[in-house]
Parts: C-alpha cells; sequence; structure tokens
C-alpha cells in the first residue's frame, strides 16, 4: 500500500488493550495509534477509563493483555508471575523507552525534598547522565519557557497549584520526550490558575510535539487536538476530528455526555 | 600503698589523673558511644532492608521479619546479651570444631555491638516501615516515568522523602542504644556504667561517682537532641510548616 508509507510510522500503537483490577475489567479492548505531531485527547466520564488508558501507555499500569503495544517503534512484552499478575518482559527496555516517554500527573508529584531546579535537573542526571552544568542550564531555560524563573530555588511546598503543574512540564520536557502524557493536568487547580497550564501545553502542541491528553477541558480538547477520542465503560465509543466530535456527535452516550458538561 | 579516698575532694576523685576516676569514667563513656555508635549503624542497616522486605518483599520474608521482630520484642535485651556472650560463642566453636576452624571468642564489646545492631533492627525496621508508607505513591511514579532505576528511586527519592517521617523515631532508637550499653556491666565489659561502679566501689563514694555517670549520659542525650533537631530541620527543608 503505497499511500501507507507516506505517514510518519506512530509512536505509540496499541491494539486490544484490556485492563482488569481484579473482578472488575476496566478497560475492554483499546485500540490506539499516535503518529509524531499529533495531538490526541482522551475524553469520557468518570470511571470511563481514560486515565487507565493513558497510564497503561508509560506501563504505570501494566495491561492484563494487549493485542500489540508498540512503543516508540519497539514491541512491548508482557509475562505473568505465579499468581498470574501481569508484568513487563523486559524490564530495561521498559526503563530505556520510559525516558523517552515524559508524564504529567493530576496532582503534580513534584518531589518535595528538592527545589523546583532540581526537580528539573534530577532526570536528566540521573537517568540521562547529563552533567550537572548542562542540565542546570537546561532546566534554567525550560524553567524560563514556562515562566517559573524567579521561583527556581524553591521547594515545590511554597508554589501554587499552576506554579507546580508548569514546574512538572518543565520536568518532564527536560528529558526531550517524543510524546508527553499528559493525565488530567489541570483538574486539581483552581479555576483561576488553569489557564496559566493550558496556554503552556498550547505553546507545546503548536511547536509540533505529540502529545496524548486525557482531560475535561473541552474548549481545550477542541481547540488543540487533532483527534479526539471519547471512551466509555472502557472502550471507545467514538473518535474524530474535535469537529465530528463536539459538533456532529453520533452516539447517543457521546451526545449526552456533551449535553451534561455544557 | 592504699589510697586514702575518704579524705579526698570530689574534684580530685573526678580528675582525669589518678588517684582520681575521672579518665576511667571517660574511657568508659568513649566505649560506651563506640558500641552504641557501631549497633545503632547496623541496626539502620538492618531497619531498612527489613522495611523494604516487608512492604514489598515475598510472603516467606515477611514471615521472617515478623518472627524476627516478636523475638525482640519478647526477649529481655539483657537475655540477648547474656546469649550473645556466653552461649553464642559455645554455638560457633563447636560448628567451627567440626568444619575443623580454631576456637573464637566473643568479647564484650562484640556482644553488645551485636546485640544492639540486632534490636534496634527490630524498631529500626518499623521506623522506616511507618517513614516509607508516608511517601505518596504518586512522588515514587513520576520517578518511574522517567525510566529511573528501582534503586535509584530507593537512594534519591525515597529514603530522601522519608527521612522527615523517621527522624524522630530514630532519635528515640539512638537514645536507647546509647543507655543499653550499660547493660554490658554484667558480663564484665568496662564501659561507661561497669567503670563508675568500679570507682564507687574502690573508693566508697557511691553517690559521687553513678551521679557523675548519670550526667555523662544525661550530657550524651543532650547533644544528641542538639544534632537531631538540626538533622530534621535540614531533611525537611522542602516541608512547610515544619
Amino acid at each position: 500500500m503505497p499511500g501507507r508509507d507516506k505517514q510518519p510510522s506512530p509512536v505509540i500503537e496499541v491494539n486490544d488493550l484490556h485492563k482488569s483490577f481484579g473482578q472488575l475489567e476496566v478497560l475492554r479492548g483499546i485500540d490506539l495509534i499516535a503518529r509524531p505531531g499529533e495531538v490526541i485527547s482522551l475524553i469520557g466520564g468518570s470511571g470511563s477509563g481514560k486515565s487507565t488508558t493513558l497510564r497503561c501507555l508509560n506501563l504505570l499500569e501494566t495491561p492484563s493483555s494487549a493485542g500489540l503495544l508498540k512503543l516508540l517503534g519497539e514491541e512491548v512484552h508482557l509475562k505473568f508471575d505465579k499468581q498470574g499478575n501481569p508484568e513487563v518482559s523486559d524490564r530495561r527496555q521498559l526503563r530505556r523507552l520510559r525516558s523517552r516517554l515524559g508524564m504529567v500527573f493530576q496532582s503534580f508529584n513534584l518531589w518535595p525534598h528538592m527545589t523546583l531546579e532540581q526537580n528539573v535537573m534530577e532526570a536528566q542526571v540521573q537517568v540521562l547522565g547529563r552533567p550537572k552544568n548542562e542540565a542546570r542550564e537546561i532546566a534554567h531555560h525550560l524553567l524560563e519557557r514556562v515562566g517559573l524563573t524567579e521561583r527556581r530555588e524553591m521547594y515545590p511546598a511554597y508554589l501554587s497549584g499552576g506554579q507546580q503543574q508548569r514546574g512538572a512540564i518543565a520536568r518532564a520536557l527536560a528529558v526531550d520526550p517524543e510524546v508527553m502524557l499528559f493525565d488530567e493536568p489541570t483538574s486539581a487547580l483552581d479555576p483561576e490558575l488553569v489557564g496559566e497550564v493550558l496556554t503552556v501545553m498550547q505553546g507545546l502542541a503548536e511547536e509540533g510535539r505529540t502529545m496524548i491528553i486525557v482531560t475535561h477541558e473541552m474548549k481545550f480538547a477542541a481547540e488543540v487536538a487533532d483527534k479526539v477520542i471519547f471512551l466509555n465503560q472502557g472502550q471507545i465509543e467514538e473518535q474524530g476530528t474535535p469537529e465530528e466530535i463536539f459538533q456532529a456527535p453520533k452516539s447517543e452516550r457521546l451526545k449526552q455526555f456533551i449535553q451534561s458538561i455544557n | 600503698m592504699a589510697t586514702n579516698y575518704r579524705e579526698m575532694s570530689a574534684a580530685e576523685l573526678l580528675s582525669l589523673e589518678p588517684p582520681g576516676w575521672g579518665g576511667a569514667l571517660l574511657d568508659g563513656l568513649v566505649v560506651s558511644l563506640q558500641v552504641a555508635l557501631l549497633g545503632y549503624a547496623i541496626g539502620i542497616v538492618i531497619g531498612l532492608g527489613g522495611a523494604t522486605l516487608k512492604r514489598s518483599g515475598g510472603p516467606v520474608a515477611r514471615d521472617l521479619m515478623s518472627v524476627y521482630t516478636t523475638f525482640v520484642r519478647a526477649i529481655p535485651e539483657l537475655v540477648l546479651i547474656l546469649l550473645a556472650y556466653f552461649a553464642l560463642p559455645e554455638l560457633l566453636n563447636n560448628v567451627l570444631s567440626v568444619v575443623g576452624f580454631g576456637r573464637i571468642e566473643i568479647n564484650g564489646f562484640a556482644a553488645g555491638v551485636l546485640v544492639i545492631g540486632f534490636v534496634q533492627g527490630a524498631y529500626a525496621t518499623e521506623v522506616f516501615r511507618g517513614a516509607i508508607a508516608s511517601v505518596p505513591v504518586g512522588h515514587i511514579e513520576a520517578a518511574h516515568s522517567f525510566g529511573m532505576h528501582p534503586l535509584r528511586i530507593f537512594h534519591r527519592i525515597t529514603i530522601p522523602e522519608m527521612l522527615p517521617a523517621a527522624i524522630p523515631g530514630l532519635s528515640n532508637l539512638w537514645l536507647i542504644a546509647a543507655k543499653d550499653t550499660a547493660l554490658l556491666a554484667v558480663v564484665g565489659f568496662t564501659e561507661l556504667t561497669l567503670a563508675a561502679r568500679q570507682a564507687s566501689g574502690a573508693t566508697k563514694h557511691y553517690f559521687l561517682f553513678l551521679l557523675a555517670a548519670g550526667g555523662l549520659y544525661l550530657m550524651v542525650t543532650l547533644v544528641s537532641a542538639q544534632l537531631f533537631k538540626w538533622l530534621e530541620n535540614r531533611v525537611s527543608r522542602g516541608t512547610r510548616y515544619a
């Protein structure tokens, strides 16, 4: 198929992803492809499995099974321990792949015993082995970019939620990730602090970064995303461009969902 | 030439040079602190390992750990010291003679370090287990999301983050370790308490020397408390309202 060759090969490719917590099956066969430069929004009600899907992409949750799990062109294989719990076969491969993915959490998860600057330097030095001077320079540059230059010597506990989240974005960017994963990055923020974080994310999207974003900010998803995926009860109910999803929803569930949030 | 202690002043009795007994007391203090420090260090290493096992080890490891902590809680330390000093060498030598090695001896110093380390290890396990549990899962996940090696996460994230919660418990354990060295007096090991008893027995100035020993223990406590306070402030730098 010559037409397919023109599309850049996907950075993330997932087929028939399942995840159960005990008896509860939260993901029931998810297919997802992310190509370089794409911005994908995962939306859906609470318990729809959108966060779990995202966390499966860097294996913070180990899928119960997957037809295919390909990250950055490498296939990740699962095995099962004696109790039948799934785990990643090759831990070294997993660490290598994770170091090329950036993750931003709902609750920021900055390390409280380090200053902002040290937070942004940590993975650069400890994982990538960059010299400290170089890591500090990169940290300065990134913190300037997210507007936190004056706060770089401060500890996270002394920063507002919006500042912490912008710092966490800088920390994730510091390892030059090929894909950025955002897990409800603005859900824990006071309403007046949401904008500053979304602005930073919009900037990243505009410079062509590959991003997968779990979010409740529908306006943001509509403006920034190339593709919107609507999850319902652990399955992809509908996906398409923001126009298709928000202006012309097909399924009843999605119509209800869009109505409920407006 | 018997020294006439009866007519000596307290200052003369406590002077560092004989016939004063101050030097002997200080030597005893130094030995006590050495035993306490070594035992404490061993206890911390056991505690870190034990806490990790209790949190993420297999069922066998966890059972072993609870047998260990139950033992330490149940058996008086004095009994453990007597065991380490009298019974353990016998046991070891029986084993060694079977394999064809010579005899070894466990002196008071070694017995003290062993027992204090063993006992402290059990309590430190609990201190560290609680402190590690206080570190939010998300902070560890964040480190994993960068592909950090688990050992590096333990060293760079878990340990420094749990220390503010662990220091008060560790401070208590240190004071207990320092005072537990006094139990070694029963096996004739000349640490501070036995030195004070010898001095008071020889001079018949019981009150003076036992009080002096008590004063030295108190000083150790006060200095340690300051050190731990400084340490707690240092490791809690990122914590608000600490």
